[in-house]
């Protein structure tokens, strides 16, 4: 239950400021996406089935808030999700640096199936900013994890 | 033996139930893609309840950082004041002429109107509406403002700031709004040339600029033209600037003129919004 109101709380805090610091925090023209850093920072402390649902609860509320094609952030921020915790099993160990790395690595692959699913359905995929993304936003949200990540373990640790 | 199945078992079954929620929640996310793409109703639906929820953080959020936000845009402005206030002092020389000459037209229009009746613009109702969050990715512009349903706001009433036009409300809840700005890809906009009164379309690119399409190549059209709302389409009232021309092109493989257009507001630094409640949309 614990778990359940602080998953809520985060989202929540996460998707207001996702509206409004992040629309300042840029890298390239390219903005923070401060929602994939925390869905992936959960996943990889709470396991693969807190992966998976709060993956696609924070992709739904993307979805009505930011989004284009209702399910597309839903169905990406899942798989993504659910991805990290494979891309963690590459590492041994619990180096505090490898958070940050399967940060960027699934961010490529958010960036990639985003735009993949978007042009399927029709929707223009600008270039430049795609070739931005491609470079910046895994960086951005690679420094995030980095600061965030050790915080939301320490907060999962208490509530374990 | 069976010992051993059992403690297999045990281990795969979580990560086999894991895949079957995985399973059922992909199924899920494209049946909603599905009702999405053939009902685009059921998005504004969700997003006024997100909305009701996310608002009144994005409202704390925002007026917590915006002394932050504005000390740094004043640093910012203070790096570039020597080059400012040259261009300025050029400015007040061209605007003091432009001024003689507007002032003559003002007394000319002033006694037109006295005989035409009241002015055009007199018979909106505006209200003020404080931007409260953005959202910006390669597929959608839009921003949240703290007034909705309660404040009388009704989707597609236009939205304005002194600069010029913003947008058009597309979501209200009891006391949020979502305005889709004229920089969304998805948006488009009767608009005409102010001076030649040439009629086209303008459309959002998902960048800063915006494009103004099915503007004959024989056309004229110069770079600093005022382009304003044509009225057309029944959304947005007519005469309301939406930017200046920046680029113009003539492609052989085109039908119509390229045309890049700088819109008249910036997007990045607004904090408040002007919304007309009483023009009536032909939708």
């Amino acid at each position: 239950m614990k778990k359940f109101f602080f998953s809520l709380f985060l989202l929540l805090i996460t998707l207001a400021i996702q509206s409004t610091i992040a629309n300042y925090i840029l890298v390239g023209g390219i903005q923070l996406n401060l929602v994939l850093v925390i869905v992936i920072s959960t996943s990889l402390i709470f396991g693969e089935f807190f992966a998976i649902i709060f993956g696609f609860f924070a992709g739904i509320c993307s979805d009505f808030l930011f989004g284009h094609i209702l399910g597309l952030f839903a169905f990406v921020n899942m798989i993504s999700a659910f991805i990290s915790l494979r891309v963690k099993r590459i590492f041994t160990g619990e180096h505090y640096i490898i958070p940050t790395i399967v940060m960027i690595i699934v961010t490529e692959i958010w960036v990639f199936l985003t735009h993949i699913i978007s042009f399927s359905l029709g929707k223009e995929v600008i270039q430049g900013n795609l070739i931005n993304k491609i470079i910046y936003q895994p960086l951005i949200n690679g420094l995030v994890m980095l600061i965030i990540h050790p915080i939301i373990k320490k907060i999962g640790s208490l509530l374990k | 033996m069976r010992e051993v199945y059992k403690k297999v078992m045990a281990l795969s079954l979580p990560r086999r139930k894991n895949k079957i929620i995985l399973g059922i929640l992909i199924v899920l996310c494209i049946i909603l893609a599905s009702f999405n793409l053939k009902y685009q109703n059921i998005l504004p639906i969700g997003k006024s309840i997100i909305l009701e929820v996310v608002s009144p953080l994005q409202e704390a959020v925002t007026f917590l950082i915006n002394p932050f936000i504005k000390s740094i845009k004043t640093i910012n402005k203070l790096s570039n004041i020597l080059e400012e206030n040259r261009i300025l002092t050029e400015k007040t020389n061209t605007l003091l002429k432009e001024n003689i000459y507007l002032k003559e037209l003002e007394r000319e229009n002033r006694e037109l109107r006295e005989l035409l009746g009241s002015s055009y613009y007199e018979q909106f109702e505006i209200k003020l509406a404080k931007v409260i969050g953005k959202a910006k990715t390669g597929w959608k512009h839009s921003f949240f403002i703290d007034k909705g349903t309660n404040h009388n706001i009704k989707i597609n009433m236009s939205v304005i700031s002194q600069s010029g036009l913003i947008g058009r409300v597309i979501t209200t809840s009891r006391n949020f709004s979502e305005v889709k700005l004229i920089t969304d890809p998805n948006s488009s906009i009767a608009a005409m040339v102010q001076d030649s009164r040439k009629t086209g379309i303008i459309q959002g690119i998902g960048t800063n600029t915006l494009k103004f399409d099915l503007v004959p190549k024989e056309a004229e059209v110069d770079i600093g033209d005022i382009i304003i709302t044509s009225g057309l389409g029944g959304i947005f009232p007519k005469g309301i600037q939406i930017g200046r021309v920046s680029d113009i092109k003539n492609l052989d493989y085109e039908l119509y003129k390229t045309i890049k257009i700088l819109p008249a507001c910036n997007f990045d630094n607004i904090e408040e919004v002007l919304i007309i409640t009483n023009f009536t949309s032909l939708d």
